[in-house]
């Protein structure tokens, strides 16, 4: 499972802020060539962002991703032909709006790929869609590519779109949110929100990641790394979570043990979606290195305290 | 390796902390790559970056050159991003 919780964009033609760029503790970091670079930067962004790549030491858990300009532009292609290393992980497409989108990235990434002796297929693509007409084919785009491995929105572009407004309660794109997430579960990838604009407001960053996870979502993007540390503190599983889940695991092995059908925690059946659960949340703080205490220390634990196992 | 012209001025990178400005003029050919360096850490890192500027403009195959450069202390990396992003508009080069 690829933890991908935050996901920090960082401006492509800064040179001051990219070497630092995996020190903050992002499970995911974005080079970003699209729409924090103007124009007549952007073939400076492409090249510092290209020489980055071969010579940055990003950390070794960080999942590096470069955002692209869309091929519809006279920069995505050039884009891809430049960036194209054995550190590249992975690549945001913007403005997805069809298949085609996707899958003209994915023939020039595979040439590329070649070219330059890369295996095939390892650097991994993502696609945000911005437009009413992107949300509306999210569901045929999930599932279009091998390569693609997480779809996400874009609330500027999209709001726009929409004619709606930003707020913070995000009713504008609730329902994309909602389609997004959807489309990327029935394809089975993950569904990563976008920023919270504000950087200096962490309750409503806290909010919206609070819903976005009830949601379904397994990430969000962020602006600023002040904006990491919440975000992964709302979708790293609480240690009640994880004892839970680790009691859970812990009857389910034994009732196999008994050849036991029915399985039961307490006095409470565990179902098939309870079992599903505990396994995510397990695998999740293994993913991010949060200790999982053993059963006997938890049963130790509840033998000492009042009410029992 | 194909010879490349520098045909037209062209800058790159910012006044920035950490970036540097890089500036390419045509020069005659057969007269070399010159490299002019401002900034403070000049005296410093001129032995260091000058063949780190023209090393990389050879790598692209550009013979003749005149290179202004004014940098607030830039990596390595990106000293050479902005000399190839100048030589890119400067020149006819194909970036892939």
């Amino acid at each position: 499972m690829r933890l991908r919780r935050s996901r920090l964009y960082v401006p492509g033609n800064n040179p001051k802020m990219i070497p630092p760029a995996g020190l903050y503790g992002a499970d995911v970091i974005s080079l970003d060539l699209e729409d924090s670079v103007s124009p007549e930067y952007k073939l400076d962004a492409r090249m510092l962002v290209s020489e980055a790549l071969k010579v940055v030491d990003f950390g070794p858990n960080v999942e590096v991703t470069v955002r692209i300009n869309p091929l519809s532009t006279p920069f995505g292609r050039w884009d891809i032909r430049q960036i194209v290393c054995s550190k590249l992980d992975g690549i945001y497409i913007p403005k997805v709006e069809t298949c085609e989108d996707v899958l003209r990235v994915d023939d020039l990434l595979t040439e590329m790929e070649e070219k330059k002796g890369l295996e095939i297929g390892r650097i991994k693509l993502f696609a945000t869609f911005e437009t009413a007409k992107g949300i509306l084919n999210a569901k045929e785009v999930a599932g279009c590519c091998g390569r693609l491995e997480g779809i996400t929105i874009g609330a500027e572009d999209l709001t726009a779109d929409l004619g709606g407004e930003r707020s913070s309660d995000g009713i504008a794109i609730h329902t994309s949110r909602q389609l997004v997430v959807l489309a990327a579960k029935a394809a089975g990838i993950q569904a990563i929100d976008t920023v919270y604009s504000d950087f200096n407001d962490m309750d409503g960053l806290r909010r919206e990641t609070e819903t976005i996870k009830k949601m379904g979502y397994d990430g969000k993007a962020c602006i600023h790394p002040s904006q990491i540390e919440v975000i992964h503190e709302v979708f790293n599983p609480t240690q009640e979570e994880i004892e839970y889940s680790v009691r859970v695991k812990h009857a389910i092995d034994e009732a196999k043990e008994h050849g036991s059908g029915v399985i039961a925690l307490g006095k409470k059946m565990i179902d098939r979606p309870i079992a599903i659960r505990a396994e995510k949340v397990l695998a999740r703080a293994s993913a991010a290195d949060i200790p999982i205490p053993t059963w006997e220390s938890i049963k130790e634990k509840m033998e000492k305290s009042e009410g029992g196992i | 390796m194909e010879k490349i012209r520098i045909l037209k001025e062209a800058t790159a990178g910012t006044e920035e902390r950490e970036d540097c400005i890089v500036r390419l003029t045509p020069a005659e050919p057969g007269t070399g790559i010159k490299v002019e360096i401002e900034g403070k850490s000049r005296d410093i890192f001129r032995d260091e970056v000058i063949p780190l500027i023209e090393g990389t403009l050879k790598g692209m195959g550009v013979e003749d050159a005149l290179v202004w450069s004014r940098g607030r202390s830039p990596l390595n990396f990106t000293i050479i991003a902005r000399v190839k992003a100048a030589a890119l508009k400067a020149g006819e080069l194909n970036e892939a």
